[in-house]
C-alpha cells in the first residue's frame, strides 16, 4: 500500500473528496486497528487537506476515537495492534525511525473532558514549551499567543497564575486547546472537544476552530451531526470500524453517496 | 510569572487514595439522629471496630503492666544494668537501644525508598505491561517471605560473606568515610548494623514500592495521555505530571516503611551481633529497641524491675509506631489499599 | 505555522525529528537511558530473594524426605512433624477466630456503619497492622499468660496470632464488601429484600472471592510470625500436650536452632527444611491468592459486560 516517489497515494485511490494531492497534510491508507483478535478498524483509507476543518462522524463505538489516536500514535499506549499507514505530509510516522514524542508535538490532541493539570493557568499553556527549556521570554510570548488564539485572553490575563482547575469547564476546555497550540502542531485532533460543555461553551469552542482553521489543520470527532455541519469542511463517516463516507461537508449532508449515509444523517437508524 | 515547574498549585490537593464508600443510595432523606435504625446503627457500630478494639486493648493492658516507674531522664541514658546482685542500683537507659534502631530503620529507609522508587517508577511507566503485571505480583510476593527466615539467611550465608569479603573491602576502599573505617576485628563476625540495614531494606522495599506503585497508578489516566499528547517524554510526564500528583505519599511512604523497619525484630535480632555500645562504625554490632524486647524477656522472669522496663520499651515502640503510622495514613488513609502491606 | 511545502522534504524530516535535532535528541535519550538504568534497581532486590531461595533450596531439598515430616526431632536425627502440626494449629485457630470476627467487622463496616465509624475503624485497623509484631507479643504474654496465671499456652499463641492477621482479614473483606456494583445493591434493595438478604445473596457471592484471599493472605502472614508467639506459646520440641501446653512451631523452630554449633548441625539442617517448608507454604498461599483474585477479575468482568 505504499505511495508513489514522494509518499502519496497514485492519483484515484484517495478515498474522498477532489482536492488537490498537494493539499494533503495527513493520509491513512489501508489502517487497520485490532485489539486481540478483535478489529477495532479495518481498512481505513482517508486524507485530511492541509489548513480545513474535517469531521469524522459515527454512530458510539465505531472507532472514531481509535481513529484519530492512531493519527498521533497515542493508540499504541492502549495496546492495540496497528497495521497499514498513516502519512503526515508524506512521511510514515510509523516508521520505526520516527520517535512517537516528536509525532505528538507535531499532531496535537484535545481530550473529550478537559484534562488541565493542577497547575496554574499559566504553567499548564507553558507545559510543552517547558519541556524544551525555551527561554523565559519564548515562554512568555508562546502563552499569551496561545492564549489569544484559544479566545480565552481576555478572561484570564488578569489571573494567570491562578489554578487551572478554578476555570469552568468550557474555559478548561479551551485551555487544554491553548495547551495543545503552544508547541506549534501543524495538525489538531479534537475528540469530541465540546461533548460536556454547555451550548454557550460550545458556541465558543466553534467560533475558535472556525478561526484556528486560518493557520491549522483541524480534525474534529463529534457526535453530533449539526456541529459537524457548521464547523467541518469536509466530513467522514464511520460505521463499525469501516469507512462508509469522505465528503465536502455541504455534498455530505445534502447527497451522501452512500444508502448507510443517508439513514445515518437522517436518523433512521437502528 | 515564575518559573515553577508543574507544581499543583496551592489548595488543590490530589484525592487521596484508596478512598471511597459505596455511594449513598441517591435520593434518601437525611437520617433521623432519633430513628430506630439510627440507634440500630450506634449501639452496634463497635462491631465494625473490632480490629480497634483489640488495639486498645493492646494499649490498656501494656499500660497497666508498665507500672510507669520514673526511671525518670535515666530512661533515655546510655546505661542499661539490670544488675542482678543489687537491683537498687540496676540502670535501664535505652539510649544505645534508640540509636540501634534509629540508625537501622533510617538507613534501610533511605535505600528502600531510592529502591522502591525506582522499582515503582519501572513498573508504572517504563516496563511493558505484561511483565509489569508479573513484576508487580512478584514485589508482593516478596512481603510473604517469614522475617525468620530473612534472618536465617543473613545469619548463615551474609554474616560470614560480610564479614569476608564486603567489609573489608567497604572499609578499605570507603575508610576515609564516616561510618566506615574499622579495624577488621570489628567485622570478624560479620553480624552488625551493616548487614541489618542490609536485610532491613530488603523486607521493606515490597512495603514502599507497593504504596508508591499505587499511588502512581492512582492518577488519572486523562492526566498522563496529556502530557504524552503535548509531546512531552514518559520521563517527563512522570516528572511533570506524575510526581506532582503523587508527591504527597512519598513522605507517607517513608513512615509506613520506617514503622515497618523499626518494629522489625526476629530478623534484625539474628544478624545485628547484639552487642550495647555506641556504634564506632557501621561494621559495630548494635542492638535496637526491638531486638532488646526479644532478647531479654527470659532474664525478666528473674527481675521484675526488668518486665517493667522492658514494657515501657514496648509502649515507646507501640507509641512511636502509632504516630509514624497515623502520619502516614494521612495519605494512604481510608485504608482500602488492602493488598498494600501484606506481610509484616 | 510552518510555510507550506511539497511532500517529502527537509522539513517534513525535520518536523519528524529524522533530521537529528539535538534538544529532541537529548531529551529522548535521557528517557531511553532512565527507561533501562531503573528497572536495574529489579535486580539489586530480586538477586538477594534469588541468592535465598535458591540457597534455602539446595540446604533443604537434598535431605528433605517423607520422614522429615512425619517424625519428630529426637536426639541427633528426625523430623519436623512437631513444629509442623503446631504451625497448622496455631495457624488453623488464629485464622478460625480472626476469619470470624474480621468478615463480621469487615461486612459491617462496609455495609452498615456510618461514614464516619467506617472511617474509624479502618483507620484503627491499620494502625493495628502497623503494630509491632513483638509488641503485639508483649501484649499476649500479660494478657494470655500472666494476668491468666497460666503459662504458654497453644491457646495463647493462637489468639495472639489471631490479632495479628485480623486487620489483614477486615481490610479485604471491607474492601471486597465495598466493591459491590452500586447497581447491584440498589437493584436488590430497590426490589424489596433486606439488608440481610442482600448481604447473603447477592453481595456475599460477589465478595466471596476476595474475602477467600484475603483469608489465605491472613494465614500466610500468620504462618511466618515468630515474635507473638515466642512469649505466648512458648517452646516445645515435642508435639503440644493439647491446646493447654506450649507447642512446637516451624518459625520457633527456625529461631531457637538456626546457630546451634556444628556438633548439633542436624538441628541447624532441620531448620533450614523449616525455613524451606515455611516459604514452600506462603509461597503456595500467595499463589492461590493470586488465582482467586484473577477469578474475581473475570467475574466482575462478567458484571460490566
Ligand atoms: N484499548 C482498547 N482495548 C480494547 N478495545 C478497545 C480499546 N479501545 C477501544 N476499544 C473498542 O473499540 C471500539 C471502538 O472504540 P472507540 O472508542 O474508538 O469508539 P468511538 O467511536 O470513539 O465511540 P464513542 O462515540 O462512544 O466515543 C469499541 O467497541 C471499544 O470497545
Ligand atoms: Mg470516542
Amino acid at each position: 500500500m505504499s505511495g508513489g516517489p514522494d509518499g502519496l497515494p497514485p492519483d484515484g485511490t484517495v478515498v474522498g473528496p477532489p482536492f488537490p494531492r498537494e493539499e494533503i497534510i495527513l493520509l491513512t491508507s489501508d489502517l487497520t486497528v485490532r485489539s486481540g483478535p478483535r478489529e477495532i478498524l479495518s481498512g481505513v483509507s482517508l486524507a485530511f487537506p492541509r489548513q480545513k476543518v474535517s469531521a469524522i462522524i459515527g454512530p458510539s463505538g465505531c472507532g472514531k476515537t481509535t481513529l484519530v489516536r492512531c493519527l498521533n500514535r497515542m493508540a499504541e499506549l492502549a495496546g492495540l495492534t496497528i497495521s497499514g499507514e498513516v502519512r503526515y505530509r508524506g512521511r510514515d510516522i510509523y516508521d520505526p525511525q520516527v520517535n512517537p514524542v516528536q509525532v505528538r508535538r507535531r499532531i496535537g490532541m484535545v481530550f473529550q473532558r478537559p484534562t488541565v493539570f493542577p497547575s496554574s493557568i499559566y504553567e499548564n499553556v507553558a507545559f510543552g514549551l517547558r519541556l524544551e527549556r525555551e527561554s523565559r521570554e519564548v515562554v512568555d510570548r508562546g502563552v499569551v499567543r496561545s492564549l489569544k488564539r484559544a479566545g480565552l485572553w481576555e478572561e484570564v490575563r488578569e489571573d494567570l497564575d491562578r489554578p487551572a482547575l478554578a476555570l469552568s469547564g468550557g474555559q478548561q476546555q479551551r485551555l487544554c486547546i491553548a495547551r495543545a497550540l503552544a508547541v506549534e502542531p501543524g495538525v489538531l485532533l479534537m475528540d469530541e472537544p465540546t461533548s460536556s460543555l454547555d451550548p454557550i461553551a460550545t458556541q465558543k469552542v466553534e467560533d475558535m476552530i472556525y478561526e484556528l482553521k486560518k493557520e491549522y489543520t483541524v480534525i474534529i470527532v463529534t457526535h453530533n451531526m449539526q456541529q459537524a455541519a457548521r464547523v467541518a469542511d469536509y466530513t467522514a463517516f464511520l460505521y463499525q470500524g469501516h469507512l462508509v463516507e469522505f465528503e465536502e461537508t455541504r455534498q455530505f449532508f445534502e447527497s451522501p453517496r452512500a444508502k448507510l449515509t443517508e439513514n445515518y444523517i437522517t436518523g433512521r437508524f437502528g | 510569572m515564575e518559573d515553577q515547574g508543574t507544581r499543583p498549585a496551592l489548595g488543590e490537593e490530589p484525592p487521596v487514595v484508596g478512598s471511597g464508600n459505596a455511594p449513598a443510595p441517591p435520593g434518601r432523606v437525611p437520617p433521623n439522629p432519633f430513628s430506630r435504625r439510627s440507634i440500630l446503627r450506634a449501639l452496634t457500630s463497635p462491631v465494625g471496630w473490632i480490629p480497634g478494639i483489640f488495639l486498645a486493648s493492646i494499649v490498656v493492658v501494656l499500660m497497666l503492666s508498665s507500672h510507669f516507674q520514673n526511671f525518670g531522664l535515666g530512661f533515655f541514658g546510655p546505661v542499661w544494668n539490670p544488675n542482678p546482685t543489687d537491683p537498687s542500683v540496676a540502670t535501664y537507659g535505652i539510649l544505645y537501644f534508640v540509636i540501634g534502631s534509629a540508625l537501622t530503620a533510617g538507613f534501610a529507609l533511605v535505600l528502600a525508598m531510592l529502591l522502591s522508587l525506582a522499582i515503582a517508577i519501572s513498573l508504572v511507566v517504563f516496563l511493558p505491561s505484561p511483565a509489569s503485571r508479573i513484576l508487580t505480583s512478584l514485589t508482593d510476593l516478596l512481603a510473604g517471605i517469614p522475617s525468620v527466615v530473612y534472618g536465617i539467611w543473613g545469619y548463615v550465608i551474609l554474616a560470614p560473606y560480610f564479614s569476608k569479603q564486603l567489609d573489608p573491602a567497604l572499609s578499605h576502599y570507603l575508610g576515609w568515610l564516616p561510618g566506615f573505617a574499622a579495624s577488621p576485628t570489628e567485622y570478624a563476625g560479620g553480624t552488625g548494623l551493616l548487614l541489618a540495614i542490609f536485610i532491613l531494606t530488603i523486607m521493606v522495599v515490597p512495603l514502599t514500592t507497593a504504596l508508591l506503585r499505587e499511588s502512581l497508578r492512582a492518577i488519572p489516566r486523562e492526566q498522563v495521555e496529556s502530557g504524552l499528547a503535548l509531546g512531552a517524554t514518559r520521563w517527563e510526564v512522570l516528572r511533570r505530571v506524575q510526581l506532582p500528583w503523587a508527591r504527597r505519599s512519598i513522605p507517607s511512604a517513608v513512615l509506613l516503611g520506617f514503622g515497618r523497619a523499626v518494629g522489625e525484630t526476629v530478623a534484625v535480632f539474628m544478624v545485628i551481633g547484639n552487642e550495647v555500645k555506641l556504634p564506632t562504625s557501621l561494621f559495630s554490632g548494635s542492638s535496637t529497641m526491638a531486638t532488646l524486647l526479644v532478647g531479654q524477656f527470659d532474664s525478666a522472669f528473674e527481675y521484675p524491675d526488668l518486665l517493667h522496663a522492658l514494657v515501657e520499651v514496648a509502649l515507646l515502640l507501640l507509641a512511636i509506631s502509632l504516630v509514624v503510622n497515623l502520619l502516614g495514613l494521612r495519605y494512604f488513609g481510608s485504608g482500602r489499599m488492602a493488598h498494600v502491606g501484606a506481610g509484616a | 505555522m510552518t510555510a507550506a511545502a511539497g511532500a517529502g522534504d527537509l522539513s517534513v524530516d525535520i518536523e519528524l525529528g529524522l533530521v537529528p535535532d539535538r534538544r529532541v535528541h537529548r531529551r529522548v535519550a535521557w528517557d531511553r537511558w532512565l527507561g533501562r538504568l531503573l528497572p536495574l534497581a529489579f535486580v539489586a532486590v530480586l538477586f538477594p530473594i534469588i541468592d535465598l531461595l535458591y540457597w534455602i533450596g539446595s540446604e533443604a531439598l537434598p535431605t528433605l524426605s517423607w520422614t522429615t515430616l512425619t517424625t519428630n526431632p529426637v536426639g541427633f536425627g528426625g523430623g519436623l512433624y512437631a513444629p509442623l502440626t503446631g504451625t497448622v494449629y496455631l495457624v488453623g485457630i488464629a485464622t478460625a477466630i480472626a476469619g470470624t470476627l474480621g468478615i463480621v467487622a469487615g461486612a459491617y463496616t462496609a455495609e452498615f456503619a456510618s461514614p464516619r465509624a467506617a472511617l474509624i475503624g479502618r483507620l484503627l485497623a491499620n494502625l493495628l497492622t502497623g503494630t509491632p509484631a513483638i509488641v503485639v507479643g508483649y501484649f499476649g504474654y500479660f494478657a494470655l499468660v500472666l494476668y491468666t496465671h497460666s503459662t504458654f499456652t497453644l491457646w495463647a499463641g493462637a489468639i495472639t496470632l489471631s490479632i495479628f492477621m485480623l486487620p489483614y482479614v477486615y481490610r479485604v473483606t471491607d474492601a471486597a464488601f465495598g466493591s459491590v456494583p452500586p447497581s447491584q445493591r440498589e437493584a436488590s434493595l430497590g426490589a424489596g429484600s433486606t439488608r440481610g438478604q442482600y448481604l447473603r445473596r447477592v453481595a456475599l457471592p460477589i465478595a466471596f472471592p476476595q474475602v477467600l484471599s484475603g483469608l489465605f493472605l491472613a494465614m500466610a502472614i500468620g504462618a511466618g510470625e515468630t515474635a507473638p508467639l515466642l512469649f505466648t506459646a512458648g517452646w516445645s520440641i515435642t508435639p503440644a500436650q493439647g491446646l493447654s501446653s506450649p507447642t512446637s512451631y516451624l518459625s520457633g523452630f527456625i529461631w531457637n536452632y538456626f546457630d546451634q554449633p556444628s556438633n548439633l548441625g542436624h538441628l541447624v539442617i532441620l531448620s533450614f527444611q523449616a525455613a524451606f517448608l515455611l516459604i514452600v507454604g506462603v509461597l503456595v498461599l500467595n499463589v492461590a491468592v493470586q488465582l482467586v483474585a484473577e477469578r474475581y477479575r473475570r467475574r466482575l468482568r462478567g458484571f460490566f459486560a
